[in-house]
Parts: structure tokens; sequence; C-alpha cells
């Protein structure tokens, strides 16, 4: 489950939409959501550079030196930067204290490409002198044809506070974070944060920006798992989207592979139609879902119950979903799934593509996890009851 | 002559006959009665005239010689005092409340002199009637008719200053005494009633008496007391100095009672001293509080004044701040028009710029369009003869084709007729040795019924070792970079193909020939495009991975 950037090839061979590998250096070419908007490669965890582009800053005007025990109320402004021009959602932003995170009650939640909106983060009394940590917390997400991606990021702003009666200095910081680069114009994300512009009166007491102060958003991977943003909580694992799957139980010709993984589109289809294309036409399914008795002859009733396009495995937010495709309904753990519905599946879990009939047709779900990632997902498809 | 006044012989007396007899003599004496006194002559046994005072003259020589000749006269005289008099009498009786209660009534009398006749029913022959009689007359007539039934009504404590009972118990005792001295010619003037201290009051005052009594005691002792306090502020070592002293000298039991007495207070003394002291820190405390509410007081509002110093300076600082600020904007504002006036001059260089950057672009953009037109028109040109070549190499290939099977036909009846003549050769001197394989491997090119006993064995023997064939061929395909049983299976049979047309081919070309094109089946399917022996997904010949699975597609 090693990943290494992608090569200039990889980019070159990604306009071919039906590639899921590079053809001169077999990197998985993993593709965003949003791929025929943006047209841009994904990391296996990370955000669609295009898609999801944050920008924040300590608007013009913040204070942000104080005195030992005065109150702080920093300005910020959010901007939408998508290139690609998808709106933005905010889920959550807090300011991060020692113990705790404080909310920030916001009456805004979408953030269109090319827009900004602006807050304030108000600080407890800052009681010693010295240079304390403003860090602020923002959960943002891109949505696309029913699927949310969210991404936790944390900011910091250096806040100095000078005693009273202490002799005022000059404390500048410069942080300059290596960007993401995939390189021949792959980013997957970065920024670079720019020096303080302050303004500094007589006596050394900083009064305001008269700029606005860009921040780094830095991925907070930590808390998306705490937090069950991304990955799964209880279990402490994530599948990343290059998360490779076996097949147990099904005929030769109607699985893939082993070690397939979600393909060049992001998602593994299953359904009645054949893993080749009919002399009828029609699509291809990745997994082929036919019924068979115990004798091996087909059930044609219990077939005929299976859409030819019935459902979708895919990775969201660094977990494995179940995407119902079909009409007809099926079923996760015996809880019907209406179309279009997107169910988190876990270790264990019984997919029932026939909804009123598991005992028909039933799919087990197994994960095969090591440092806390999910490399290989087992679909198994159990045997009839009878 | 000189007149004697009569009068009665004893105050007590109420009235009393005078015989007038025993006042005569020789000479004629005059008498006279006061007007206080009522003087009733009886004549001969009849009232000869009654009323106060009055003047007799009695004996004489005339009287006498008229009572000789003429007979003498009895004549008394009844003196009766007019004065008023008062007597009192006690009653005992009970009240409500079962308490003895004594009462003295005072009763005021007169006689009539209205009647001063009707006071001879009163008296008796030869006696004097006192006040007194005249008390033990009507006293029992009042005791239970008027006394007990008053008094009877009411608490032991309600008689006295009881008003309305008083008038109650009056009016009966001078209706009582009324009826009773009116015949007698007496009049009552006025009955009061003195009630004796009874035992509930006795009780009372007895007890009021303590109180009053603790009450100058308590006086006494927080006089005492006080006294004590203002000597012990002072002088209370001294006094445990004196007092252990005391101690030391007490020897009588007078002295170790002052002692007692003094420890007592010193006790006393002690805790009030405590008390004072504590309600003294009290005081303090609210006096340093004060003191403090006043000096911050004070000192708020020094630093208001202070305050309203500093604000006037800073208003004037202000005044000069806002003063230079509007220097400073007018100063700006002289900029910002000159930076708007170079602003416009770079605005129009810069548009001008724009233009010929545009007119430039459309120019290299018309180039541009020039090459890819040329370019497209090359390239239509280089893909016609490509496929002219293409034709002209697929006809080369087929006459190659055409002439290698010339060429192997020729060679192979060459082979056949140089074959048949060795083996014509070898088969009379070999023909002992032969097995009967070997005799039928020899003879099946020259009979297609031996040819197809040996194919028929072939497969036999194919069947027997097929699975060992398998693991090598798997070998094989492992060692081709083929990962997968579908692609070993698939080699497996073309090899099957091929080995037995092999097995045939010893007399059948084409049968080989079919073989080997199987072989090579898999590859090259089409024009550009080979299919992935893994997902059987056609992809590109010149790619080393497949897109789809990224299998490998060549070394």
């Amino acid at each position: 489950m090693d990943w290494k950037p992608y090569g200039p090839c990889c980019a070159r061979h990604a306009a071919n939409p039906k590639a899921a590998f590079c053809p001169e250096c077999r990197h998985p070419l993993l593709r965003c959501m949003a791929s025929a908007e943006c047209g841009q490669l994904v990391t296996p965890s990370g955000p669609c550079p295009a898609c999801l582009a944050p920008a924040l800053f300590v608007n013009a005007g913040a204070q942000v030196r104080a005195r030992a025990g005065e109150r702080l109320s920093v300005p910020f402004v959010l901007r939408n930067a998508s290139s690609a021009g998808r709106p933005l959602w905010v889920k959550r932003l807090a300011r991060l204290d020692a113990a705790s995170d404080e909310p920030v009650a916001l009456k805004w939640q979408q953030i269109d490409a090319g827009t900004e909106r602006q807050f304030s983060i108000n600080t407890p009394p800052i009681e010693t002198a010295g240079t304390h940590e403003l860090a602020l917390l923002l959960v943002a997400a891109t949505r696309h044809r029913g699927v949310e991606e969210a991404y936790a990021f944390r900011a910091v702003v250096p806040v100095a506070v000078t005693a009273v009666t202490a002799p005022q200095s000059i404390q500048q910081n410069i942080i300059v974070h290596a960007a993401e680069s995939q390189g021949n114009g792959v980013a997957t994300a970065g920024a670079v944060s720019a020096p303080l512009n302050v303004r500094v009166d007589d006596d050394g007491v900083t009064t305001a920006l008269t700029d606005r102060m860009p921040l780094t958003l830095e991925r907070a991977e930590v808390y998306e798992l705490e937090q069950d943003v991304r990955g799964y909580r209880r279990q402490g694992v994530r599948v990343h989207r290059h998360v490779t799957f076996a097949f147990e139980g099904f005929r030769d010709d109607e699985r893939p592979h082993d070690g397939v993984g979600l393909g060049a589109e992001g998602r593994l289809t299953f359904g009645r139609n054949s893993r080749t294309p009919s002399s009828q036409g029609g699509d291809t399914n990745d997994v082929c879902l036919r019924v068979y008795r115990r004798d091996g002859v087909l059930d044609e009733a219990a077939t005929m119950a299976v859409s030819r396009h019935h459902f979708e495995l895919v990775v969201a937010n660094e977990r494995l979903c179940v995407l119902a495709t079909t009409s007809r309904g099926m079923q996760v753990n015996g809880h019907g799934v209406a179309s279009g519905a997107l169910v988190e599946l876990t270790s264990g879990d019984r997919i029932q593509p026939i909804a009123g009939h598991t005992n028909r047709l039933t799919l087990g779900i197994e994960f095969k996890a090591s440092m806390g990632v999910v490399e290989r997902v087992t679909v198994r498809k159990l045997a009839p009851a009878h | 002559m000189a007149t004697k006044y009569l009068a009665l012989s004893e105050d007590t007396l109420l009235a009393e006959y005078v015989r007038l007899n025993d006042l005569k003599g020789l000479f004629e004496q005059r008498v006279a009665v006061n007007p206080d006194t009522l003087a009733v002559p009886i004549r001969d046994g009849r009232v000869a005239e009654a009323g106060p005072g009055g003047h007799f003259a009695v004996g004489g020589i005339w009287r006498a010689l008229k009572d000789a000749v003429a007979g003498q006269h009895a004549i008394q005289l009844l003196l009766a005092d007019l004065k008023p008099f008062q007597l009192t009498k006690s009653f005992t009786t009970l009240t409500k409340d079962g308490v003895e209660i004594v009462a003295e009534v005072t009763f005021d009398l007169q006689v009539d002199p209205e009647k001063p006749v009707n006071v001879l029913g009163f008296m008796k022959d030869h006696a004097a009637v006192t006040k007194a009689s005249v008390l033990a007359r009507i006293a029992p007539h009042l005791d239970d008719r008027v006394i007990n039934a008053a008094v009877r009504r009411v608490d032991a404590l309600e008689l006295r200053g009881n008003r309305g009972l008083q008038d109650m118990v009056q009016a009966d005792a001078m209706k009582e005494a009324e009826r009773l001295a009116g015949d007698i010619g007496l009049l009552v003037r006025a009955v009061s009633v003195n009630w004796g201290t009874n035992e509930a009051e006795q009780d009372e005052m007895l007890t009021r008496q303590r109180a009053r009594e603790q009450a100058a005691l308590d006086e006494d002792a927080r006089l005492l007391k006080r006294a004590v306090e203002r000597e012990a502020d002072t002088t209370i070592v001294q006094l445990k100095t004196a007092l252990d002293v005391e101690t030391v000298k007490v020897t009588t039991e007078d002295d170790l009672r002052r002692l007692i007495l003094k420890n007592e207070l010193e006790f006393i003394d002690q805790r009030e001293t405590g008390v004072r002291r504590q309600q003294l820190e009290a005081l303090r405390h609210e006096l340093e509080l004060n003191r403090t509410a006043r000096v911050d007081g004070l000192k708020s509002q020094l630093e208001a004044e202070e305050h309203a110093i500093e604000m006037a300076k800073r208003g004037g600082q202000r005044g000069d701040v806002q003063m230079d600020i509007e220097t400073r904007q007018a100063k700006h504002r002289i900029t910002l028009a000159t930076i708007t006036r170079e602003l416009r001059s770079v605005e129009r260089e810069t548009e001008e710029a724009d233009r010929r950057h545009a007119l430039a672009l459309g120019a290299l953009e018309a180039d541009e369009m020039h090459r890819r037109a040329a370019r497209e028109q090359q390239a239509q040109i280089d893909r016609m003869a490509a496929l002219g070549k293409v034709e002209l190499d697929q006809k080369e290939r087929d006459r190659d084709i055409e002439d290698r099977s010339r060429d192997r036909d020729h060679g192979r009846r060459m082979d056949e007729r140089t074959q048949a003549a060795a083996a014509e050769a070898e088969k009379m001197r070999l023909a002992r040795d032969l097995n009967e394989a070997q005799l039928l491997a020899v003879t099946a090119g020259f009979s297609p019924a031996v040819a197809h006993v040996l194919v028929e064995r072939a497969k036999a023997s194919g069947e027997a070792d097929k699975m060992a064939l398998m693991r090598e061929m798997v070998q094989q395909a492992r060692d081709a970079q083929v990962q997968s049983e579908a692609q070993a299976r698939h080699f497996f049979e073309h090899g099957m193909r091929g080995t037995v047309g092999v097995s045939q081919g010893i007399g059948s070309a084409a049968v080989a020939m079919a073989g080997a094109a199987g072989a090579a089946d898999g590859v090259a399917v089409g024009d550009q495009l080979t299919e992935c022996p893994q997902c059987h997904h056609r992809v590109p010949v010149a790619d080393r991975f497949c897109l789809n699975c990224g299998r490998p597609l060549r070394q």
C-alpha cells in the first residue's frame, strides 16, 4: 500500500478517462470524484486541490498582539479558491483550546467558488505574557453526485502577549510549509504563509494588521479520525482510495481478478449484467450478480430480481460505502437502502441485494487492515440457504 | 340672770331626755339650747314644740306659786343632735373567686330637721340613744342584702376602683337605710364602701413588692457592676493582685463570702469585658470601613477630577491631532489626485499595449492556424502514404508467404523424396530393431490411416501426461511472465494443439501450420491493439502495462 507521487507519464495518461493505471509506469491513477469537471488526480486520502481549496486569512485591521489580561477578537476571511468552480461547504468551525474546542456559531454554510465569508474568533483573557497560539479548526466538504467528502484543517495564528510593564519587542514568525507537489503541474495541496505585515507604534505596541495575513491550512488527520469526520473511529482504521479487492464465492467469469482496485471511475459496479459486452449491448459491470442454486443451475427468478446495475462500492471519507443504484430496493445488515442512498460498510457487514429474500443472495464484507489502513477488502458471496 | 346652755351629755349620744324639773329652784332659771341641737319640750306627755334651738325659763317664785296654785306640770325636754354624723361598719364576705373580703361601710346620717318628732320612736324611756345604736339597727339589713349581693358578682381583684360596683352598693345601701331610718327621723346622706385589702390583693402586692425589691436589687447590682466595671477597666491587675492578697488574708467566713462575691463579680466582669471588647472591635471595624469608604470615595473623586483634567488635555491634543489629520488628508487627496492622474496615464499606456498585444496575438494565432493546417495537411499526406505503404507491405507479405509456401512445398517434396530414399535404405537395415510404435511412426508418412493411429496414441499419452505437462507449461508460463492459471491453460491448450499437430504434421504440414498460428493467438489480434491476458481488455500494443488492470504486457 505504499504510495509514491505521480510521474509525468501519469499526468499525460490521466487524460484517458478509462485508464486506471498508467500504461508506462503502472502507477494507479486515482481521480477526483468530480474528475469529469476538474480532471484532477488525487492522493489516496487527500482532497482534490481544484475542488476543495479553502483559503483562510486574518482580515486587515485585526489585532494579533495584546497585553496580558486582555481579550482578542480576531476577524477572519474564508475564501473558496476552487479553480474548478465548485462550492465549498463549511461543516464545522471551532477555536481549538488545550482541553477542548469551542464551536463558532455560523449563520452560513456554503461558499461559492471565488467568493468569501467573514467571521470572528474571540479569545478568553490571556493571562500570561509570551507567544500564544490561536488555533482554528475548519471542517470543509465538497459534494458530487450524492457523495460528500469532508476534510479537517487546522490553522494557527501566532499571538504575542506582552506584560503590562515589560519592554515591548517585535517577534515575527515566518513559517514555510513545503507544498505537496506531485510534479509536472499535478499538485494535491500546499500553501505558503506570508510574514506578518503589522504596523507598530512608537512605543512598540502593535496596533493592527494593515493587510490580510494568509494562514496555512494543515490537514488534521488525527482530528478527522477522532471526531469521526473520516475513517472508522471505532476501529481506528481508514480505507484509502487505492484499496484492493478480493472476491470469493463468485464464478471466474463473474468477478474481476483479485487485487483489483476501484478502477478508473473510482467505483466497483455490481449488477446482473455480465462483465463483457453482450450482443444486445448494454453496459457491463465489474461484478456480475447472478443467483445459482446448489446444483449450479441458474435461479432465473432470483437473478431477475437483481437490477442490471444494482449498486456500487465507493470510498468516501475514507470509508467503504455502498451506493444503491437499483430502484428495487436492497438491504445492508437487514436495513433497507433507498435508491441513491450512501451507506457506510465495515468489516462483517452483510449486503443483501434482493430485498425481502436475503437468503437468496448475500454478500459479506471483510477488511484486512495493517497499521490503521485497510489494505484489502474481501467480498464474499455467501451460498444461498436452499 | 345667766342662761344655762343645755347640750347632749356625750358626743356619742344621738338624743337624750333632760328633766327640767331638776332645774327648778327658787329663782327662775333660763335655759337655752343651741341651734344644732333639736329641742323637743314635752309637757305633760305632749310635744309642746319642736325645733332647733330654743330658750326656756324654768323655776322661780312665780312659777312655784303658780304650780302651787294650779298644780305642777310634768315637763321633759328631748335633745337630739342635728349635726350629721358618720357611722362605720365592717362586713366580711366572699367574692366570686372565693376570696374573703372585708368591706367597711360608712354612713353619713342626720336627724331629719323636718320631722324631729320621729326621733321619739327611736328613743327608749329613761335612756339615751347613742349613734352606735343606729348602726346596730341598720347593719343586719345591709350585710346580706346589699354587701353580699354586690360582692359575690365580681372577683377579688375587680373590687378596687370599681366605680360601677361602688354606685350600686351605695344606692342599695341608701335605699335600705332610708327604709329603716326614715321612720325614726334620720336622713341617710351618703353611704360609701371601702374595701379592705384582700388576700389576692395582698398576694399581688407582695408579688409586686418582691418584683420591686428584685428590680431594686437588680438596679443595685447593675450600679454595683458599673462601679466595678469602671474600676475594673483600670485596676484589673490590681484587683487580681489584691484578690490574691485578699485570698491569703481571708480568715473569717465573711471575708470568704466577700471573696466569692468578688470572684463572681470578676467572672461577670471578664465576660462583660469580652463582650465589650467584641463590641469595641466591631465598632472599630465599622469605623475602619467607614474610613476606608470615605478614603475610597475621596480617591475616586480625585481620580475622576484627574481624569477630567486628563480628558481636557486629551481633548486639546485630539483637536491638534484632528487638525493634523485633516492636513494630512488634504495632502493625501493631493497625492491621490496625482496618483490618479498617473494611473490614468498608465492605464492609457496599458490599453495601448493591450491593443498592440491583441494585434500581435491575432497575427500569431493566424500564423499558428496556418502552421497547424499545414501540419494537418502534411499528416494527412503522411497517413495516405502510410496507408499505401501498408497496402504495399501487405501485398509484399502475401507474396512472401506465397513464395515461402511454395518453397516449403518444394522443400517438403525434396525432403520426402530424400527421406523416402533414406528410409528405404535404412528400413532394410533397421527393420529388425524397430518396435511397433517406431514402425508406426515410420510408416505414418506413407499411410493416413497409420498417421491417425499415431495421433490417437499421442492424444492418449497426452491425457496421461496431461498433469505433468500442465505443470511444465505453467512453469514455462511463469518464465514467460504469465502469472495466471488461465493464461497457462490457454498456452497449454494451444501447446497441446501444437503437439498434436506436430504428431500429425509428420505427414501433414497444414496441421502444423495451424498449430503454429494457434500458439501465436492472443497477441497482435488486431491493428495496434492487443488483449490483456488477465482482464481481456483491449489495450494498445505499445503499452508496457494494461491500463485497466496494470498487468505487465511485455518485458
